[in-house]
């Protein structure tokens, strides 16, 4: 592999399954990570460069993206193409970036949401405590 | 005065310890405790340095005062107030729970394993040991000797505010991933300080501060927070955010209001 060519990621459960559509499958420049390891992931491609992440299954990338072990900013970033070979679930880089970048947009919306939520279940949740600890223990 | 003379040897004495150790690698001292220019070999040697100091410490201090090690820490835990132990103990573990189901339910947590059965297993197992043996190694070192001695000196108040700083700055005498984390501790500090304080035991600050412990070491290995750490505080530091801060200061009304009437 030389520098200007992009490394490639595997991101796959069984190495020994791989569908016939993995390009170049038994290279030894192919990084296989397994689906629960995406931090893994993030973190190479924190540290920059050209990168060509496949998944092998549709559900490792949705998972992710529910997750949040994959960030859409992040894994949409430039010099990295990620997209799906499947053989019946295949999508190609541009589908990819799509769906990510729609993913980001909802996520980023929602996640204001789920703080507001959360400040206001928290308050309650502490005066409950309190209430509850002094009801019991108070003089 | 015995006990901050005491206490101050810990830090001067496991720097020199450090320093010992680099020098003999043909490495110059370094301010920082626990610094990364220590080989894992020497950092266990640390690790068993401060066990020592501890130890040391929590004999010396009696021994100082012309009292037998026993009476001196027997005295703060009378057995007509075990209560107080189970009673603090829930406090906590009530309070966390309560935030835990908020946050995961407003998404700002995920709990999710992440380790095989075997591991995850295996480091659940040894979450009670550890909660009891903090618990046991801070109380004794931060209540017992330190805030009693300075209370006994200074009065109370004194007592409340050194034990409070000292207890959240030890923590970060070593190299740590976080500061910002300092105002929780602060908090936990308070916490446990007034417990102490208000009861004359240990053992209220002991049930608060196990039943915290056992929390967050528990839920430590599958616990993963998504929220922003401003609110939420982060890994083992809940308590760290706004509404761990807020609840800390909750609990620590909850500890003066509590009946100690036996």
């Amino acid at each position: 592999m030389t520098s200007t060519e992009c490394a490639r990621i595997v991101i796959a459960e069984d190495r020994a399954a791989l569908p016939a559509s993995v390009p170049d499958a038994s290279s030894a420049h192919i990084r296989y990570i397994a689906p629960r390891d995406l931090d893994e992931v993030a973190v190479l491609l924190k540290a920059g460069g050209a990168y060509d992440v496949i998944f092998t299954q549709i559900d490792d990338l949705m998972a992710g993206l529910h997750s949040r072990e994959i960030e859409p900013d992040l894994w949409n970033g430039p010099g990295i193409t990620v997209r799906v070979v499947h053989p019946t679930e295949a999508l190609d880089a541009d589908t990819v970036r799509a769906v990510l970048a729609s993913w980001n947009r909802t996520h980023t919306r929602r996640r204001r949401e789920k703080v507001v939520a959360a400040v206001i279940l928290s308050v309650i949740a502490v005066v409950a405590a309190f209430l509850l600890v002094a009801s019991t223990t108070a003089r | 005065m015995t006990a901050i003379l005491l206490v101050l040897t810990m830090p001067i004495g496991l720097w020199l310890v450090q320093s010992v150790l680099l020098w003999s690698g043909h490495e110059r001292p370094r301010w920082r405790l626990m610094t990364d220019a220590l080989s894992a070999r020497q950092k266990r040697v640390m690790r068993i340095a401060t066990n020592v100091f501890f130890a040391g410490i929590l004999i010396a201090y009696p021994l100082c005062r012309s009292s037998a090690v026993l009476d001196h820490y027997g005295a703060f835990f009378p057995l007509d107030r075990m209560g107080l132990l189970v009673g603090g103990a829930a406090a906590s573990v009530l309070y966390l729970t309560l935030l835990y189901l908020v946050w995961t339910a407003s998404d700002q947590v995920h709990f999710r394993v992440r380790h095989t059965t075997r591991r995850l297993a295996r480091r659940l197992v040894g979450v009670p040991l550890t909660a009891v043996a903090v618990t046991l190694v801070e109380e004794l070192f931060f209540r017992a000797v330190l805030q009693h001695d300075i209370q006994r000196q200074f009065g109370a108040p004194v007592g409340i505010f050194l034990g409070t700083l000292v207890f959240a700055g030890a923590h970060y005498v070593r190299k740590v991933k976080r500061y910002w984390t300092l105002g929780g501790h602060l908090a936990l500090g308070l916490l446990l300080s007034v417990a102490f304080w208000r009861t004359g035991s240990l053992w209220l600050s002991s049930g608060l501060h196990a039943g915290g412990v056992l929390m967050l070491m528990g839920t430590r290995p599958m616990i993963r927070y998504q929220g922003p750490p401003a609110l939420l505080g982060a890994s083992i530091f809940p308590y760290a955010g706004i509404v761990g801060f807020v609840a800390l200061l909750l609990l620590t009304l909850n500890v003066l209001l509590w009946n100690l009437t036996p």
